[in-house]
């Protein structure tokens, strides 16, 4: 064998290894959020707990479940893309890709409602008479949420490539896209909503 | 690779264990636990981004290198965890708002007066 170039194994792995480590820098990214929020919650665990009751639990749970699906799916897409299973690899990146829509439209509508509610910290904010820290809590949650929507759009863009990329007449460059990256990527956007979920909807018991 | 039917089955089995601890912890968040609340929501998020790691990411089939490149992503997350040594043990001080010109003057002078009244937020 050839002592310069690596085995072909190690060769396919190139982009799995490129891709974690890219997702290391981004758990930087996020803890910080993360650290952000532990610190006005403890420092202020009236105004979070007063806020956290107002986000809608129903819809976040939804969208939970949504994004959760879409893992599932797009995991199977991988290994279909990896198998040269093309008919397969497109039914799952482009499903993917449409839960992802499903999950904006969800967080939309759920922006729309806080919106109206007078959540949306600034002069409108409504929870003037709550203990200090609720209009904090909604500065967080429209950051971290509107952070982890535009990563979500960022997957749906490359979900989509991925589903085009199985397509005979496909430009190379759309071919060359790494379909097991792209999977990590999205399952990683996924766990970050997943730590999301009862940092925004759990902060204390509704009734 | 070879295995891909018990492969699509264990995404399936992820899945569904998923949707209950996703189901357990939205059921959870209901009862008045005090900080069992914390502790059981973070357990389950826990667990839930274990199971996505392991087997949709694909841990338990990967090479040393990529365990060791999530692994240094995760130490690294924690250290930011460092973070909070300086904020936890500070307790917020009080004071009553203060007109910006009642303050002491700063090296560079004496403070000019608030040409206007500020608005009450």
């Amino acid at each position: 064998m050839s002592a310069v170039l690596p085995p072909a194994s190690e060769r396919s792995d190139a982009g799995t290894l490129g891709m974690w480590l890219f997702l290391a820098g981004e758990l930087l990214f996020f803890g910080g959020l993360f650290a952000g929020y532990a610190i006005g919650r403890l420092h202020s665990p009236a105004g979070f707990a007063a806020a956290g009751v107002r986000t809608d639990l129903l819809l976040g749970t939804l969208n939970t479940a949504v994004l959760l699906t879409s893992s599932f799916v797009i995991a199977i897409a991988a290994d279909a893309a990896a198998a040269h299973r093309a008919r397969a690899a497109v039914l799952g990146f482009a499903g993917a890709a449409l839960l992802g829509l499903v999950f904006v439209a969800v967080k939309a509508v759920e922006y729309r409602g806080e919106w109206h509610e007078g959540l949306f910290p600034g002069p409108g904010f409504s929870m003037r008479d709550a203990p200090q820290g609720a209009e904090l809590f909604f500065m967080w949650y429209f950051s971290a949420t509107a952070l982890h929507a535009l990563h979500l759009v960022i997957g749906m863009l490359m979900a989509s490539g991925c589903a085009l990329a199985q397509g005979l007449r496909a430009p190379a460059w759309l071919r060359a896209l790494d379909a097991h990256a792209v999977a990590l990527y999205w399952h990683f956007v996924d766990v970050v909503w997943i730590f999301l979920f009862p940092a925004i909807y759990l902060v204390a018991p509704r009734a | 690779m070879r295995d891909r039917p018990s492969r699509t089955a264990a995404y399936a089995v992820a899945w569904l264990a998923l949707l209950g601890l996703l189901a357990a912890t939205a059921a959870i968040g209901r009862l008045h636990l005090g900080t069992g609340n914390l502790v059981a929501s973070l357990s389950i998020a826990v667990l839930k981004a274990a199971i996505v790691l392991w087997i949709f990411m694909g841990m338990r089939h990967a090479t040393a290198l990529v365990r060791l490149a999530a692994a240094a992503g995760l130490f690294v997350l924690a250290l930011s965890g460092l973070a909070l040594a300086d904020f936890l043990p500070r307790h917020d001080e009080r004071a009553a708002w203060q007109a910006p010109h009642q303050l002491a003057p700063g090296l560079a002078g004496p403070a000019e007066p608030a040409s206007k009244p500020p608005s009450p937020r």
